[in-house]
């Protein structure tokens, strides 16, 4: 029997490193701010949004619209789904390092 | 080699973000250092005063103020000089000092703090001067406990000694100058040394 192709298991979705990096935030805090998540990772308000989308339609992570005063503070946590795809593409990551060593 | 070298790259990253997203990393050893200098030369004036009054009895409620002022100006200085530090190495290191993280920690150590001065302020209303440096260091304790979750790890050892130190103190109040100075001056020197050691002096521009 042939090993199946360990790439095959890499998301496509995280090929993004804006991507991989909003939900490896998002993985750790309970919810994080458009705004600090803009600081972190050093991006554009368009950027981020768009990838932010790609996200929110793959159902890796929720949305919680609120406001600080007048201003809007929207907030992002990680989907049950988000999370699962997140550990797998984390560990196929590890073990094609391992099996690279 | 070389797409080996990106996974390497990309895991690195992904651990990178999520401690600096979750913790506060910016937290100055130097300014903890400065901070327990502050509070030893603190207690040695207290000490100087107490004998002082010892010998020459005058007022004791003049000694008790002046106590109380030269307490709330350390509590001040130290507090100033954690955050100008702080303050200058998240500068140096480039990450927001008014970040998510410097958020919640601050949050998570405020709350019992201000929740446990009500009750130092009855201690101190009820003139149970002998329970002062215990209930402090245990306050102290408990909110640096609840702090460390959104820091280093080291801060936990910190809180567990405050709070033991607090709590020995409850049985020998005679030497409660002592633990305070203990507690506040000796401990956060400690933890300011291995701050700087283990994290601040690798610091790159």
């Amino acid at each position: 029997m042939t090993e199946p192709n360990p790439i095959k298991n890499l998301n496509k979705i995280f090929d993004h490193r804006l991507r991989l990096g909003i939900m490896s935030i998002l993985a750790v805090n309970k919810t994080y701010s458009f705004n600090d998540l803009k600081d972190l990772l050093q991006v554009t308000d368009g950027n981020l949004a768009s990838h932010i989308k790609i996200l929110e339609e793959n159902n890796y992570l929720s949305v919680i619209k609120g406001f600080i005063g007048r201003k809007p503070n929207t907030l992002y946590a990680i989907t049950r789904e988000g999370k699962d795809a997140l550990k797998q593409h984390i560990e196929t990551l590890a073990k094609l390092i391992d099996t690279m060593d | 080699m070389d797409k080996q070298y990106k996974k390497i790259t990309e895991l690195d990253a992904i651990r990178k973000l999520m401690e600096r997203s979750s913790t506060c990393i910016g937290l100055s050893g130097l300014g903890g250092v400065l901070a327990g200098v502050l509070a030893l030369v603190g207690a040695s004036l207290a000490y100087h005063w107490i004998e002082d009054f010892k010998e020459n009895t005058y007022a004791v409620e003049a000694l008790q103020q002046k106590l109380l002022l030269l307490g709330a100006a350390i509590f001040a200085g130290a507090l100033l000089c954690v955050l100008f530090f702080s303050y200058r190495r998240s500068k140096k290191i480039r990450i927001p000092f008014w970040n998510s993280a410097t958020r919640r920690l601050f949050i998570s150590i405020a709350v019992p703090f201000i929740a446990g001065s009500f009750i130092f302020l009855w201690v101190l209303n009820n003139q149970f001067y002998f329970l002062l440096p215990a209930v402090s260091l245990i306050i102290y304790g408990i909110a640096i406990f609840c702090g460390s979750y959104y820091t280093t790890n080291e801060s936990r050892y910190l809180a567990f000694a405050e709070m033991i130190l607090g709590c020995i103190t409850i049985w020998q109040p005679a030497y409660g100058l002592l633990f305070l100075a203990t507690g506040f001056g000796v401990l956060h020197i400690l933890y300011g040394v291995v701050i700087w050691f283990r994290y601040e002096r690798k610091d790159v521009r």
